[in-house]
């Protein structure tokens, strides 16, 4: 991630870097600059040096020098007496002489040659190695030119002799009265030779075409690396002529060497300078970066703090604001402004109670100081506010005094948490108290009896045909009746009495007697009655009456639970008795109830924890004699004995129970057929209740296809009372069944109306003699001998198979089999066997009815 | 405004002190007059034409000995100004105070010429001629000296 942290950074070094490169370049090129001028200064310092050295000293000097010399050679009386003679050979001869004189009377003049000349410019003699050739210097001409008063004078001339400058001083013989002149030609360099020790430094002379290196004085020589500073001038004669040049050299290095020592400690300087910049602004730079970071990270705080749903304040150890969110006023109505830090906790507390959030008593002084004590450890109090919101306030101190305080709108918290109370303790159709309710206010009521000598009682109510109306207007409008009743129920009691919905249909009433027991039996009349009043569902009159059973604390027992019960015995009474009454529980009466009552439940839990079994007897048919099916016939083993179905099919029955165990026996006899050989039919006992539920269709479709069973070989036996109680309805579904292929029989034939018109109205496929019949045919009136042999015809000529029940005897069946029934079972062949022996049964049976043939 | 004012005050005053001491050194070190009154003043060249023309012409290098032996006028004696205490010391050279007199010295800035000129003036010598400019102006146009 490029940071604006790592992009300062490099914008620093980038920066650093430019101003290094400037600036070295800008001290590199003052300092050459300075260089370049200080050489230059240098040079033309050196210049006027040699300038003043050269016209000033030495050469006027020299020409005098020379002058003088020449005045002395002239005034020597030989000389002066052999040029008035005009004697040139003479003069030649004693030259030598004058020579040798003028040449080591001055030792600051180099002679090279002296002339002596007539007054008329003719050379009488010569000597020396130099002597003017007039294409240099016409000597004779000059002096011969000359005329009038400059014939008096010295002449001083500077020529050239192959290329060398020669001075030549031309002084008069004889001072004022001239009788001839004498030349002497010196060297002009002589007159320099000092000049490199006045200089200090190398001079060197050329010529004024520079072509030839005339002298150098001085033995200097410059390093190899030495820096050099030169100068030359033209030098001119008296006659303002170039003569030669001059030039001279000397070394600066060392000056120049402290241009280096400058410029080195400039440029250290100058790093110092910018790396102390550098540094400066790195730092600077960094301190930034950490400013912004911890902004930003503050910037993170604060938002994270200004949307928490809790208010968030920090004090001090003197109790005044450090931070806090945006929230914490918020919550107290207070500005922003109330809240900043610094403001002290006696301050926000008071605006507080000024704004009338907090119930400040009558003392709000009290009150404030209560509130602003020193907090030493961690704790949490709920504060209700006066406009009803509750608010959690937790305090934590922090290490140095200070604290932090969390304050959390509890509101709606509180009001779930109620709410969750409520519905766990109330019905949430009808918002009745529940029965976890009801039976905590029983406790209390009776914890309260024993010493408040208080009666109760409890009403236990059931509706009557409240699963019609549910049945058949559907669940909404059964639960529009249940608010009703609810409503209905709570008009009739005593605000100290509790009514209750504990499940379904069930009611109770927690009543409390100040008075007598009466007030029980008033109450329950009145509910009666009321209840008893037509309701009018969504435009549907609907008129349902209730059953009410009531027990008495404390002298039915103290328990909550065990009134209740002894409640629910006597409403068990009550609907025994015939509906719409109420009963009081009294222990003799409800005896017997409470077996029947026992039996009940006992059945209701048979099925979960699977005490019923199926038993089959075979059915034998007559014409093959072999078994060509089994009836399935229920038993209830309980844990103290087998019980008949005689016992409890008819309470079943009574309880609508019949339904679910009849279903269990359908899939169960389905499942187990499926195990035997193909040809053996399995016979099924249908109830009229069974029969009649919603779905019996589709129970015993389920049924075949969960143990995949064909329908042939399922016969369902049903009683002629079924068929009469509603013909059509039951017609149908039978009609339905058998054209699935299920087998239909009719059992128990004989032993009601036994009305031929059914057995017109529907197909039956069997006809099952009932045992009775066949159990008198040994008595000798023959009364049932003629019924079997009837219903045997009947069922010949009407197509359907005839099954004589009960045949326990060798006689017995051979008289069914004489009067022409198909089909017979009972003891004589075998008892009803558990299910684990049918395998066997099929086996020796077949072995035995093969015996029997 | 009147600070400034004396300022301009002590500025001229000091310029005017400055001009006073400058036109005191000028009488101090003044140089000796190119005239002076009862002689001649000539110039190297009119010395020429005199010596060439005039026999009985007297010369005086009124410079010291030592000035004198390093090159004088050919036929001068040497005489110091300061020697000339007497009209003697002159007649001796000079043979009379109607004959030729000559001085020189090293020039206006020597001075020792006008004085002698000044002395012989007075002596009542009248044909006296004052090389005012000197040996400088001697040597500077090329004129040959003698010495002893």
């Amino acid at each position: 991630m490029m940071t604006s942290r790592h992009k300062l950074l490099w914008t620093v070094i980038a920066s650093y870097a430019i101003a290094l490169a400037v600036a070295t370049g800008c001290l590199l090129i003052v300092t050459s600059g300075y260089e370049v001028a200080v050489e230059n200064a240098e040079d033309l310092q050196l210049d006027g040096i040699l300038n003043r050295q050269v016209d000033d000293l030495a050469w006027h000097r020299y020409a005098e020098n020379v002058s003088d010399l020449a005045r002395d050679l002239s005034q020597e009386p030989k000389i002066k007496a052999l040029v008035a003679a005009g004697d040139p050979a003479a003069l030649q001869a004693a030259l030598p002489q004058t020579w040798h004189r003028g040449a080591v009377s001055s030792s600051d003049v180099e002679l090279l040659g002296v002339t002596v000349l007539r007054a008329d410019g003719t050379i009488l003699a010569r000597q020396g190695s130099v002597s003017p050739a007039p294409a240099d210097f016409d000597i004779q001409t000059i002096v011969s030119q000359r005329d009038g008063i400059d014939r008096l004078k010295i002449l001083t001339q500077v020529w050239l002799s192959q290329g060398r400058p020669i001075l030549t001083v031309i002084h008069p013989i004889g001072g004022l009265r001239p009788v001839g002149y004498i030349a002497l030609h010196t060297d002009p360099l002589r007159a320099l030779s000092t000049l490199d020790q006045q200089m200090g430094m190398v001079v060197s002379f050329r010529s004024v075409d520079h072509a030839t290196q005339l002298a150098s004085l001085g033995n200097w020589k410059p390093e190899k690396d030495a820096r050099l500073s030169t100068a030359a001038i033209t030098i001119l004669g008296p006659d303002k002529r170039p003569v030669m040049v001059a030039s001279v050299a000397r070394d600066v290095s060392a000056r120049m060497s402290t241009m280096h020592e400058i410029r080195l400690w400039s440029f250290t300087g100058l790093i110092g300078i910018l790396t102390a910049v550098a540094l400066a602004t790195t730092a600077l730079a960094l301190m930034l970066t950490r400013r912004i970071a911890f902004e930003e990270a503050n910037e993170r705080c604060k938002t994270a703090m200004n949307n928490m749903s809790q208010g968030l304040c920090m004090f001090d150890a003197q109790q005044r604001v450090v931070v806090c969110n945006e929230r914490y006023p918020a919550m107290y109505g207070l500005s922003p402004e109330m809240t900043k830090p610094g403001t002290t906790l006696r301050d926000i507390v008071g605006h507080r109670i000024a704004s009338g959030v907090y119930h400040a008593g009558s003392n709000p002084e009290n009150y404030l100081n209560e509130r602003v004590a020193p907090i030493t450890q961690g704790s949490t109090q709920v504060h209700e506010l006066t406009d009803g919101r509750v608010i959690s306030i937790t305090r934590k101190p922090m290490p140095g005094g200070g604290w932090v305080t969390t304050h959390d709108d509890i509101t709606e918290i509180r009001r779930i948490e109620s709410r969750i109370v409520h519905m766990a303790h109330h019905d949430a159709l009808t918002d009745l108290p529940n029965r976890t309710l009801l039976s905590e206010r029983l406790q209390q009521a009776l914890g309260g009896t024993g010493h408040g000598h208080q009666s109760w009682a409890v009403h236990m109510l059931d509706l009557d045909r409240f699963k019609e109306v549910n049945d058949t207007l559907g669940h909404p409008v059964g639960d529009a009746l249940l608010k009703k009743v609810a409503e209905r129920l709570g008009c009739c009691v005593k605000e100290t009495d509790t009514v209750a919905r504990l499940g379904g249909d069930e009611f109770a009433i927690l009543q409390s007697l100040p008075n007598s027991i009466v007030e029980a039996e008033q109450l329950a009349k009145r509910v009666l009655e009321l209840l008893s009043q037509p309701f009018d569902l969504d435009g549907h009159p609907v008129t349902v009456g209730t059953s009410i059973g009531i027990a008495l604390a404390p002298q039915d027992g103290t328990d909550p639970d065990q009134l209740l019960k002894k409640a629910d015995l006597a409403l068990y009474r009550a609907k025994s008795v015939g509906r719409g009454t109420f009963q009081i529980f009294e222990a003799a009466l409800d005896e017997r109830m409470q077996a029947r009552y026992n039996l009940e439940r006992a059945l209701r839990d048979a099925l979960v924890k699977d005490e019923l079994e199926l038993y089959y007897q075979p059915l034998i048919n007559l014409e093959y004699d072999e078994i060509c099916g089994f009836e399935a016939l229920l038993r209830w083993n309980r844990p103290e004995g087998q019980m008949a179905p005689l016992d409890f099919i008819p309470l079943a029955e009574e309880t609508g129970l019949i339904v679910p165990i009849g279903d269990w026996v359908l899939r169960q006899a389905c499942a187990e057929a499926k195990t035997w050989p193909s040809h053996i039919k399995v016979a099924v006992n249908v109830s009229p209740a069974q029969f009649k539920s919603r779905g019996f269709v589709q129970t015993v479709l389920h049924a075949l296809a969960a143990s995949g069973l064909p329908a042939q070989r399922l016969e369902l036996e049903v009683t002629e009372s079924l068929v009469l109680e509603d013909s059509t309805g039951a017609f149908t579904t039978l009609k339905q069944l058998h054209d699935l292929g299920v087998r239909i029989s009719l059992d128990d034939f004989g032993t009601g109306y036994s009305s031929l018109t059914n057995l017109r109205k529907f197909p039956f496929d069997k006809i099952k003699i009932d045992r009775s019949f066949v159990m008198d045919l040994a008595v000798a009136n023959g009364d049932a001998l003629a019924i079997v042999r009837a219903v045997a015809t009947l069922g010949a000529s009407l197509g359907m198979s005839t099954t004589a029940e009960g045949v326990e005897t060798k006689e017995q069946l051979d008289q069914v089999r004489a009067e022409g029934c198909t089909e017979m079972q009972g003891y004589y062949i075998s008892p009803p066997r558990p299910a684990r022996e049918i395998g066997h049964l099929i086996r020796t049976m077949t072995d035995k009815a093969a015996n029997v043939a | 405004m009147a600070k400034a004012r004396l300022g301009f005050g002590a500025l001229r005053l000091a310029m005017a002190g400055v001009a006073l001491s400058f036109g005191l050194s000028q009488v101090l070190a003044q140089d000796a007059s190119m005239q002076i009154k009862g002689a001649k003043t000539v110039d190297s060249k009119g010395v020429i034409e005199l010596i060439s023309t005039t026999p009985d012409l007297a010369i005086i290098d009124n410079r010291t000995k030592a000035d004198f032996d390093s090159g004088h006028i050919e036929g001068a004696v040497n005489i110091v100004d300061s020697d000339m205490t007497a009209e003697s010391v002159l007649a001796g050279v000079v043979q009379s105070k109607a004959a030729p007199v000559l001085f020189y010295c090293n020039g206006v800035k020597c001075g020792r010429a006008a004085k002698a000129t000044a002395k012989a003036v007075g002596w009542g010598y009248s044909h006296v001629y004052y090389y005012a400019l000197g040996i400088p102006d001697w040597k500077a146009n090329q004129f040959p000296l003698v010495t002893p």
